[in-house]
């Protein structure tokens, strides 16, 4: 009694972690794609985009800050998806000889089932574009107008190298897929598990949450495939 | 359309809780499509006694939907195919001449198969006792309105309080989780002004109790939804979680 057991967070505050830090990861994928549009526009191409990231950059300490919070965000939010589906596992020891679906008012869904497997994926996929890009080889590249003519990272370059070789484009094909899925369940979801629930609230949230996960997915795969398009 | 049907079973066995257990096949014939789904298994229990054979053990008590004793899983859907309908006033008209059905027990850790189909759901009343109740003094019974309720609370207190603990949430559910049982009586006590004095002690004990039990974590399936006989809403499982995240700030 009374002993201090920090692997015995309840289930209910288990499901308010993975949501505040699922929602946050979602929020920081729709920064990463607004920003991620600088890669179509600029002149010279890569110009803007480069900029962009120097720019990121420039901010020091606070960046990294950023990106280590990121980083503790998604350590959270899989370490406690990962040990409550390892109970969820244990709470039925023998499985039923048939599962189906009873239709109605269910929102059991190939995504919903899935969650551990879509996400196990995009952590493989992560790990692979943090090396690609963030830890990726250093290029430079300067610009007369730009940091007073010093070199600047040519992260762009990066990109088309990695994005005219098919089977990168096609591997990212596979983790936005995957995307789709889980932010598909995990959007109305994140809502339902920090108890916001509402008759339409609901209604709106899950109807449009595979759509969102969706439009997030297409939005980031049309990179890869216009970069592979154009050289 | 012919009032008969005949049916080919496929019935979870097992005679105690040690015994591993296995399918067993039955043929039926000549079920009338007026009759239960349980009045369906008692014609085949007769049959079954005339043969000598060991009979299927299944759970009833009232019969009529109301006191959630009855409940096993017919072709993966806890309850079987009609929505907000218990096994027992589930109708024969419902199935097809020459169906083949699968009827397992509802399976979850916590909840042990007795024999055949008939499963302990002691751990219910463990999360009830953590705090499904409200703490009165004893002594006359109050006048009746004393305390003034809302229609609109009263309403939603009988909705959740409608759930008759029969699990098949949690037979429903893939993490075998109790959330949406738990949540409708922690839910039909805070909607009353008796109940909610005592809200923070209920959630932070029943939510325990759930977890010690064994039971999985709600990943918002909604599947326990669609199969529960009373059309509990999952609504009750977010004031359950809204009522845990007050206790922490
Ligand atoms: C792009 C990165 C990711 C985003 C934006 C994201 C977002 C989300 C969201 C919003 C939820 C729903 C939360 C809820 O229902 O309360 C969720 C759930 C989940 N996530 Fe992620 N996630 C990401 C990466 C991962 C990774 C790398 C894993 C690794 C294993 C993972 C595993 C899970 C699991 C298992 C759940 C379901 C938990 C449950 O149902 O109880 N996710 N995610
Ligand atoms: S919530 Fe519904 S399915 Fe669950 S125990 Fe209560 S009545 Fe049965
Ligand atoms: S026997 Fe009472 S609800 Fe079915």
């Amino acid at each position: 009694m009374n002993q201090i057991n920090f692997l015995k967070i309840s289930s209910v505050l288990k499901k308010i972690i993975i949501a505040v830090t699922g929602l946050s990861l979602f929020l920081f994928l729709i920064i990463h794609l607004l920003g991620n549009i600088t890669l179509f526009t600029g002149n010279p191409p890569g110009k803007d985009f480069n900029q962009y990231a120097h720019f990121l950059e420039s901010f020091g300490i606070l960046f990294t800050i950023a990106e280590m919070g990121l980083l503790g965000f998604f350590v959270l939010h899989l370490s406690t998806a990962l040990y409550s589906n390892f109970i969820n596992t244990s709470a039925r020891n023998t499985k039923y000889a048939v599962s189906s679906y009873a239709g109605g008012k269910s929102k059991k869904t190939y995504g919903s089932q899935t969650m551990v497997i879509t996400g196990v994926v995009l952590l493989v996929f992560l790990i692979w574009h943090v090396l690609q890009f963030r830890l990726g080889i250093h290029y430079d590249t300067t610009y007369l107008d730009f940091n007073d003519g010093q070199p600047i990272r040519d992260l762009y370059k990066n990109v088309t190298q990695e994005f005219t070789n098919i089977w990168v484009v096609a591997g990212y094909s596979v983790a936005m897929t995957m995307l789709s899925l889980h932010l598909g369940h995990g959007f109305w979801s994140s809502f339902q598990s920090l108890g916001i629930h509402g008759r339409n609230f609901t209604r709106i949230t899950y109807s449009i949450s595979y759509l969102l996960g969706t439009i997030i997915s297409i939005g980031f795969l049309l990179i890869p495939i216009y970069i592979y398009s154009i050289n | 359309m012919s009032d008969v049907i005949s049916l080919n079973l496929q019935v979870w066995k097992q005679s105690s809780i040690d015994d591993p257990g296995s399918f067993e096949f039955y043929s039926v014939k000549d079920i009338s499509i007026h009759i239960s789904f349980l009045e369906m298994l008692d014609v085949v229990n007769e049959n079954l006694q005339k043969e000598g054979k060991d009979p299927i053990a299944f759970d009833s008590d009232c019969r009529e939907g109301i006191c959630g004793t009855c409940g096993f899983v017919i072709d993966g859907v806890a309850h079987g195919p009609l929505a907000k309908t218990t096994v027992c006033q589930l109708h024969m008209r419902h199935f097809e001449d020459g169906q083949t059905l699968v009827i397992e027990p509802f399976r979850a850790t916590p909840f042990k198969v007795v024999k055949d189909l008939v499963v302990d759901r002691g751990s219910f009343d463990i999360i009830i006792q953590a705090g499904g109740y409200v703490t009165v003094s004893t002594g006359n019974a109050p006048d009746a309105n004393n305390i003034l309720i809302a229609k609109d609370n009263a309403e939603d207190a009988f909705d959740s309080a409608a759930c008759i603990g029969c699990g098949a949430c949690v037979a429903s559910c893939p993490n075998a989780s109790a959330a949406l049982f738990t949540s409708a009586k922690i839910s039909h006590l805070s909607h009353l002004p008796q109940g909610k004095i005592e809200d923070d002690q209920r959630v932070k004990g029943m939510v325990e109790a759930m977890d010690d039990e064994g039971f999985g974590n709600c990943s918002n399936h909604a599947e326990c939804e669609a199969v529960c006989p009373k059309g509990i809403s999952i609504s009750n499982i977010a004031l359950m979680r809204r009522n845990l995240i007050k206790t922490i700030l």
